[in-house]
């Protein structure tokens, strides 16, 4: 089931790819149907200064989206990452576009997609919050103020069927 | 002549069919020098050896600057998993995973917790000591244990338990990622290798594969 929904994902990946080209009018997220939803970033363990921020892109729009950056003061540097095994090892490297076909959504999740944040400037604890701007490839900008909290059991990619 | 051949080629067909049904039906009900050859077991949440395998000797430092070795890995169930702290993500997740099992280990029977300890072993000892892999696992669960050691031990116990890491060259020395196997190692108390854990790490098929393979031991 895991293995078809990543299909299908790297499937509409491809396809936002090859039509993104076509995406003339930069449509502002104005109209509130590309929304971010249910955003965390990872409390720290002590000593820590990278972490990740987890949240799902809904998009209701009639096309596909391209979520292409983040940007915080939170951190140094943002970036977007993903996972993949070879050969059992865990592989994680940056992505450059996470793209999010029209009436669908994506979720970044532990253990799967993020975004990663390298070199936070001050320690974060749970309860905080940190404001973060997602851009999108045809220049939508959504701001989110997200919490910062622990890790939850049904957060990571390993509940994707409970 | 024709007839005489049809007349006997009926037993001798039933009698090679009957023999190679026998042959078939011992091997797969498992002949006793069959048992002995080692295999895998699989279980919802891993792969059981059938034959644990034994560690050769390797010496770690564990979180208080302390010799780990094949010893102390001996001695009560252990969960191993290889990473480093400054692993964004995986490394995290796993390790919150495991609180979850812990907690779930003890819902479900109280005698195996007591007797299961969580190891994380950091494969990044250049920049992971003693201290910092202390403060990084007791922040996800005050009873896991950490360890690393100098490159050619670390090398010697992934080897032999089948884990691999590599460090991924970067421009900046100080700033790099170690990719790293993303299962989680079983160690029986004889500090022998039972079992591999695959990802993900759901942590109620880990409790229960996990008491099978205790329960296949005993």
């Amino acid at each position: 089931m895991m293995t078809y929904r990543r299909l299908i994902a790297a499937v509409a990946l491809a396809a936002c790819t090859v039509t993104g080209g076509f995406a003339a009018d930069p449509a502002p997220d104005a109209d509130g149907r590309l929304t971010v939803v249910n955003p965390y970033i990872r409390a720290t363990p002590p000593g820590q200064t990278n972490t990740a921020m987890f949240l799902t892109v809904k998009n209701a729009t009639d096309r596909c989206r391209t979520l292409v950056g983040v940007s915080s003061s939170l951190a140094d540097r943002v970036e977007l990452h993903g996972h993949r095994m070879e050969n059992g090892l865990a592989v994680m490297r940056p992505v450059r576009r996470i793209a999010v076909p029209a009436g669908e959504s994506v979720t970044l999740r532990p253990g799967g997609l993020h975004v990663m944040l390298l070199g936070i400037r001050q320690p974060i604890k749970p309860g905080d919050r940190a404001a973060v701007t997602l851009l999108f490839e045809d220049g939508a900008r959504i701001r989110v103020t997200a919490p910062i909290r622990r890790i939850r059991r049904g957060d990571s990619a390993a509940h994707d069927h409970p | 002549m024709t007839q005489s051949h049809s007349r006997l080629t009926p037993p001798l067909l039933f009698i090679a069919v009957a023999v190679i049904a026998a042959v078939a039906g011992f091997m797969l009900a498992g002949l006793p020098w069959t048992e002995d050859k080692p295999h895998i077991i699989s279980r919802e949440a891993a792969s059981q050896f059938s034959h644990p395998r034994p560690m050769p000797a390797f010496e770690l430092i564990d979180m208080q600057g302390r010799a780990f070795t094949r010893h102390e890995l001996a001695g009560a169930w252990t969960f191993v998993f290889f990473g480093y702290t400054f692993c964004p993500d995986i490394c995290p997740t796993t390790l919150a995973n495991f609180d979850f099992v812990t907690q779930a280990l003890r819902a479900a029977d109280t005698v195996a917790e007591a007797g299961t300890r969580f190891l994380f072993v950091s494969v990044d000892p250049d920049r992971d000591t003693p201290e910092r892999l202390q403060a990084y696992v007791t922040y996800f669960n005050p009873d896991f244990l950490a360890a690393t050691g100098a490159a050619a031990q670390l090398e010697r116990f992934t080897r032999a338990a089948g884990a691999v890491y590599v460090k991924v060259p970067s421009t900046d020395p100080d700033n790099y990622l170690v990719d790293h196997s993303s299962g989680v190692f079983l160690f029986d108390p004889q500090a022998r290798l039972a079992a591999v854990f695959t990802p993900p790490h759901d942590p109620d098929k880990i409790v229960r594969s996990y008491l099978a393979i205790r329960a296949s031991v005993l």
